[in-house]
């Protein structure tokens, strides 16, 4: 029982924790697109929902990890390609951590 | 003995005609429950309520609510409006211009906005490559259509035509790549999505799906112009819209005498039905009344190439000349036909058909007069 006790208190303070925390910079935000534009260090996303689009622009730094059928350098994203994009927002904006190609045949 | 019997014969006739009562257009699907029969008619309330900038209308918009267009006969139906969409058409590649404010081009502005920059709609996308007017069209059973499974839309699609009957067929698909249905380029994969959008694009009233208004012309809002903070509806009341549409039934086909009987064979016939599909059957889904359904639908929801004339935007992976096959559903409510209005009866509809439709199209025409009738009669009755 007071092991009961214990977790329960624990899960309670973990989720006290999460909803304290500050949305945004730390959480990662996951887009799925197609690749409208390609830029050095970026790419705009074509996302939206139904007939409401958006154009999302994405920091591509070095770093970011490109899969699609095997391992990929960010330069071989181009325009039309379907991509998600799983990111974190900073204060120079979003930037992508890992990109996967998406075959949409 | 004898009258308790036919008594009770009676009783049971009257119990089965009563299971056969028509659905009329605007009425909800069979068999929900009362919880869903709540919020079906909560969500009409939400459809046709009337937005004004106070509570989130603009600053661009095509109509002040979803029932002010879908209206006719009854919430859900065929309007008259007729909205303007463009698109960029180059080199293969379709550009849906959301740089300079998306592919809906709407037609209206909140006096805040026509104050601040002096206009009275959207400027039009200097960047497109051609305009395309779209009518209201009636939304009854997308709830149903919603539900066809992936693997039997794609069953009809025969991209290569490799069966060579002149009729290829294929899917389109979101900018995220998922099976698009929705929508007269089947654009959108979604009913949820198709609904969360619409508010956005067509009344400028932003909600939990999507959150941000689009840009003017490629630039931002100015300041003042839309104080309601995002976003402007809520997910509860998304939800109740999203369910009444989802809930809208497919009305009943009327009956048809011999003439209307033997328009439906020969609609089968002369090659209409091949991309018609008269039915289709929904796949499993944790509400009954939209759990393994087989409805009238008459469409592949795949797109095929109707031919220069029709032609008009690209849209995802549709070309320009490539439409989803148009469900007939309420069609003997409807005034105007294909995607543009452009014909004002069937048999100019019919006429209007090229490209794959071209053959079918062909074979109508070569129809006796009496035998065109008989068609037209059965798509008077869908």
């Amino acid at each position: 029982m007071k092991r009961l006790t214990r977790a329960a208190a624990v899960v309670a303070v973990s989720l006290l924790a999460a909803a304290a925390a500050p949305a945004g910079a730390d959480e990662p935000q996951t887009y799925r697109g197609t690749v409208y534009a390609v830029q050095l260090g970026g790419l705009d996303l074509l996302t939206g929902v139904g007939y409401a689009l958006r154009v999302v622009h994405i920091r591509t730094p070095e770093t970011t990890v490109v899969r699609g059928g095997g391992s990929l350098r960010v330069s071989e994203i181009k325009p039309g390609d379907v991509i998600q994009a799983d990111c974190r927002l900073t204060d120079a904006g979003l930037v992508a951590e890992r990109i996967e190609q998406r075959d949409t045949r | 003995m004898r009258r308790a019997a036919l008594c009770s014969g009676f009783a049971a006739l009257c119990v089965a005609a009563a299971c056969h009562k028509a659905i009329r257009p605007g009425d909800p699907l069979r068999g929900l429950t009362r919880e869903q029969r709540d919020r079906f008619a909560r969500g009409k309330e939400v459809f046709k309520h009337t937005f004004t900038p106070a509570t989130g209308l603009g600053p661009l918009y095509n109509s002040t609510g979803c029932g002010e267009c879908h209206e006719s006969p009854k919430p859900g139906g065929h309007g008259d409006e007729v909205e303007v969409q463009a698109t960029a058409f180059r080199g293969g590649v379709c550009d849906p211009l959301v740089g300079e404010g998306g592919f809906v081009i709407q037609q209206h502005a909140t006096p805040k906005l026509e104050q601040a920059l002096g206009i009275d709609q959207e400027p039009f996308p200097p960047l497109a490559t051609v305009r395309a007017l779209r009518t209201t069209t009636a939304i009854f059973a997308r709830g149903l259509l919603d539900l066809v499974p992936e693997a039997d839309i794609l069953a009809y699609a025969d991209p290569e035509d490799r069966n060579r009957d002149g009729i290829s067929g294929r899917p389109n698909r979101s900018v995220d790549g998922r099976l698009g249905r929705f929508g007269r380029k089947a654009f959108v994969p979604t009913l949820a999505e198709f609904n969360a959008g619409a508010f956005v694009a067509e009344i400028g009233v932003t909600n939990p799906a999507q959150p941000t208004e689009e840009n003017i012309g490629g630039k931002p809002i100015p300041p003042g112009v839309d104080p309601v903070p995002e976003p402007e509806i809520k997910q509860a009341e998304l939800d109740l819209t999203d369910d009444f549409v989802r809930f809208l039934a497919g009305p009943t086909p009327a009956k048809v005498g011999r003439k209307g009987r033997r328009g439906r064979h020969l609609f089968s016939d002369i090659g209409c039905a091949a991309c018609h599909v008269p039915t289709l059957r929904t796949g499993r889904s944790p509400v009954h009344a939209l759990d393994r359904k087989e409805f009238p639908a008459y469409t592949d929801l795949l797109l095929h190439d109707m031919g220069p004339d029709l032609a008009d935007i690209c849209l995802g992976l549709a070309t320009p000349s490539e439409f989803r096959t148009e469900p007939l559903i309420a069609l003997r409510d409807a005034k105007r036909f294909l995607h543009d209005g452009r014909a004002s009866t069937l048999e100019q509809a019919i006429a209007a058909h090229d490209g794959e439709g071209s053959a079918a199209r062909d074979r109508f025409k070569a129809l006796a007069r009496g035998d065109r009738r008989a068609l037209i009669a059965f798509l008077e009755s869908l």
